[in-house]
This record gives C-alpha cells, structure tokens and sequence, in this order.
C-alpha cells in the first residue's frame, strides 16, 4: 500500500473518531446540564432562624454516553459584587447514572431581612458540565436579580 | 488534465458555492423570528457568521475549480491542495467559535429576559487542536500524493531527484 493511501486511512479513522467525540461530548453536556435545573419549579424555601438556612436539592442525571463532571455553585449576592453566601458542589456522574446535588446557603437573619425583595440583590446559579475526559466544558451562569 | 477531472472540478466548485455560498446567503430569510430574536438578543452576529462562511465558501469552490486545470504534478496543484486544508481549519475555527476567530474554540453568548441573565461559555478548543492535527497530516498526504504523481509524470528513464 502506498504511503499516502495509508496516511488517508489514518486520516480517515482520526477524522471519524474526532465527529463520534463531538456529537457525544454535546450529547452529554446538553443533557447533564439540562437535567441539573429541569424541575424546573425549584422554589427555594428559606427555612426561618438565624442564621436563615436556604436549601437546595437538584436531581441531575447522565443520559448522555460519556462521564461527566457537575459543578453547580448558588450564591447570593447584594450591592452587585458582595458575596453574602455562597455554596458550590461538584459530582461526577456515569453514564446512565443519577446522583442528588445538596446546597445550602447561611445567611444571617438581619441580612435576609434587609435584604428581602431588594433589586440590590441577586442569585447567581453556576452550573458547569465537563466531558470527554474534561477536554470539553459548557458553563452556564444565570444571575436573578430581584432580592432574596 | 483530462476533460472528466476537469468537469469534476467544475461540479465540485458549483456544489460547494451552492452549499457554502448560496444556502448561507438565504438562511436569515427562512430563519424563524424568534430564533433570529434569541440571537440577536445573545449578541450573535449572525451576518458576520454568514458573510465568514461565504468567503471561506468561495475561496474552496475557487481553489477546487483551480485544481480541476492544475496538473497533478505540478507545484500549483500542491499549494491548491494545502490551501485547501488551511481553508478547512479556517472554517471549523469560524464554526466552533460561532463566527468569533480569534475565539479559537471558546464560545460565548449572553441572554438576557427581564431580570435574568444567562451567561453561557462553550469550550471547544480540544476539537480546534484535533482539526490541527488532521489538517497537518492532510497536508503531509498531499505531499506525499503530489510527490508520487511527480515521479509518475517523469519522462521514462529520469531518476527523480
């Protein structure tokens, strides 16, 4: 076999393996980052006291072919850059697998008070997806402004 | 240069402007409204994205016809062929950075809605290399293809050089 016809193949096989990756690396990404927020009616119930404790419970499943990594980090923030509290996560998902993601926030009571329903607050909701041995990432950052 | 290479080259030229130059060019008059409004409120620009795609579109249906009239042996068949797969990789860097070049595989959009704001990042840079890579071997198969046919198209009894 010539050379050329051989380094063709090589190509050939290179190029095919380089589109299975990207089309299951977005399967995956797409699909794990979706399922992080899907019920999506997930109310916050702050539980009263002080500190006033705020927690979240997400269900993110791995419907994709590839292992993929989750980082899903919520914060509240006032006066645009002041972090008043902050919880992050990071769970490694198989495919096919599911695994609960738990945060809480503290945050002290004369705080959420002052800070209740004021536009000078926001939540910050990060989730990351990595996959394909964490060559590949999508991040998403979603800011809700409005108060606490 | 035979006249069946020469009219492959030809519809070849022809398929890629209708692919890359003409689809493109009708693309926002059959987009759905509130698909173009999702992109223009993310900051895409989807003009510029298309205007990229058409240049790259016509520069590869010019070098495709170019090389249907270039012998095979010759030094203009090889820079057709290497400029080729430089226009591949200039195109899945326009593609994978959503028009942005300089981006080299690293998307980003903003959505905005009231009072969210989604901020998304795309990393895709391992798939740029990945074109990289494939785009140099092309480029040492078209050598390697334009050396055989050099030594092919020699007068019987000339050792190459």
């Amino acid at each position: 076999m010539k050379a050329s016809k051989f380094l063709g193949l090589v190509i050939a096989a290179v190029q095919l393996v380089g589109a299975a990756a990207l089309a299951l690396g977005v399967h995956t990404m797409i699909g794990v980052s979706g399922s992080a927020f899907s019920q999506g009616g997930q109310e916050i119930q702050p539980q009263m006291g002080d500190p006033v404790v705020i927690p979240l419970t997400l269900h993110p499943r791995n419907d994709g072919f590839l292992e993929a990594r989750l980082t899903v980090s919520l914060s509240l923030v006032v006066d645009g850059d002041n972090v008043l509290a902050t919880d992050s996560a990071t769970v490694t998902l198989p495919s096919g697998g599911s695994e609960p993601v738990e945060l809480e926030l503290s945050v002290p009571a004369i705080q959420f008070q002052q800070y209740l329903g004021s536009s000078d607050a926001s939540w910050v909701a990060a989730v990351q997806v990595t996959t394909l041995f964490d060559l590949i990432s999508f991040s998403n950052t979603m800011t809700v402004t409005g108060g606490a | 240069m035979s006249g069946n290479e020469r009219m492959r080259a030809i519809i070849g030229a022809a398929v890629t402007l209708i692919f890359f130059v003409g689809a493109p060019y009708m693309l926002p008059k059959y987009l759905p409204p509130n698909i173009a409004q999702l992109l223009a409120e993310s900051g895409f620009d989807l003009q510029g994205f298309i205007n990229e795609v058409m240049i790259l579109g016509a520069v590869t249906a010019a070098l495709t016809l170019a090389k249907g009239f270039a012998g095979k042996a010759s030094p203009v068949s090889l820079l057709i062929n290497v400029a080729q797969n430089v226009a591949t990789l200039v195109f899945m860097v326009v593609l994978l950075g959503a028009g942005d070049v300089s981006s080299l595989g690293v998307t980003s959009f903003t959505f905005s809605s009231e009072n969210t704001t989604n901020y998304m990042v795309m990393d895709f840079r391992v798939f740029i290399y990945f074109t990289v890579l494939t785009v140099a071997l092309r480029v040492v198969e078209v050598y390697l293809d334009w050396d055989e046919a050099r030594v092919e198209a020699m007068p019987p009894g000339r050792i190459p050089p």
